[in-house]
């Protein structure tokens, strides 16, 4: 089994209001391939319900670091009480969501992802000392370029939905 | 290195569809791409329905695709929607929808036979095509997938029925 350490925890935002739920998933599934992640989505779920569609969604996205690691960012996307409205920009329409929709990131660091230091005891042991004398210090830098590409992407759905500028 | 499994996911919907045309979108899916479709299991009981799919794709003579797309359809009831002026009648109830793919090597079990040359496909397997396995044909039948887990979403008019591939 390989090793999984979380680098960022719960990074949430929060929105009530018009925004493109179709957007915002496309600007999130571009933020990730752009950086050359794979990508896949671990849940997809819709309902229609009386006070307007309810959806859940669950995306993780991977990149693999070096042989030894790999980054994992998941996100999540949850909107209640979605209604369709058509707003007015310039001479189009333009459809769009009205509701209430939480985005919740996290992210993680995957060691040893194909279990080659579980084989043997000493294996084993060996894996520790290097985790521990080496790998701490390097690391570091990669656990810095992961936290980035979450802040980043928080901003970029925080600019999306205009909640703040960076 | 045997058969490499390819998680696409499931797509879970709870609402108003048309049933034969969430079915006959996959169906039309899988044999625009051209993999030949079979029917493995087909249950109809009153409102319930269960349909899977099993299709392979011949890539060349060493590797083979293929594709798992379970539907099923429970507590479904007929209703009338107007939609465009028009009254249509659709199926209101839940769906689950699972996909999934496999990526066979040696198809046609060439290296089998004897030990030697079990562990010569062994050594293909692992050293000289270990890169095109992994980055070529298993990422390709996963992408390939995710564009039929797309269209479903489509199909059920959900609101992010997007890709970024």
């Amino acid at each position: 089994m390989c090793e999984k350490s979380s680098v960022v925890k719960d990074l949430n935002v929060e929105f009530e209001g018009v925004f493109s739920m179709k957007g915002l998933y496309k600007l999130i599934d571009d933020y990730f391939d752009r950086l050359g992640y794979d990508k896949k989505e671990k849940k997809t779920f819709e309902a229609q319900k009386k006070d307007g569609k309810y959806m859940e969604i669950e995306l993780e996205y991977s990149f693999k670091l070096n042989d030894y690691t790999k980054a994992i960012h998941e996100v999540k996307l949850k909107g209640t009480g979605l209604r369709q409205v058509d707003i007015k920009r310039g001479d189009r329409k333009v459809r769009m969501n009205k509701g209430k929709l939480k985005v919740s990131t996290g992210a993680k660091i995957e060691t040893d992802t194909s279990s080659k230091w579980e084989g043997k005891p000493v294996y084993y042991f060996l894996r520790t000392l290097w985790n521990k004398y080496v790998w701490s210090n390097m690391s570091k830098s990669f656990e810095k370029e992961i936290k980035g590409t979450a802040n980043h992407l928080v901003a970029e759905v925080k600019a999306y939905l205009n909640l703040g500028k960076y | 290195m045997g058969d490499i499994t390819v998680e696409v996911g499931s797509v879970k919907y709870r609402g108003t569809m048309d049933v034969n045309n969430v079915i006959s979108a996959v169906e039309s899916w899988l044999k625009d791409h051209d993999y030949s479709v079979s029917e493995t299991k087909r249950s109809h009981k009153s409102d319930e329905r269960e349909i899977k799919l099993e299709a392979d794709k011949k890539i060349h003579e060493y590797v083979k695709v293929e594709a798992v797309v379970e539907l099923k359809f429970r507590d479904l009831q007929d209703v009338e929607l107007l939609r465009h002026g028009q009254k249509v009648r659709v199926q209101d109830g839940y769906c689950d929808i699972f996909i999934e793919g496999t990526v066979k090597l040696d198809p046609y079990k060439r290296f089998k036979g004897s030990d030697f040359l079990q562990k010569l496909g062994d050594f293909v397997n692992d050293y000289i095509l270990k890169k095109d396995i992994n980055n070529t044909w298993k990422n390709k039948h996963y992408y390939e997938l995710l564009d039929l887990h797309k269209t479903v979403k489509g199909v059920l008019e959900f609101e992010t029925p997007v890709s970024a591939k």
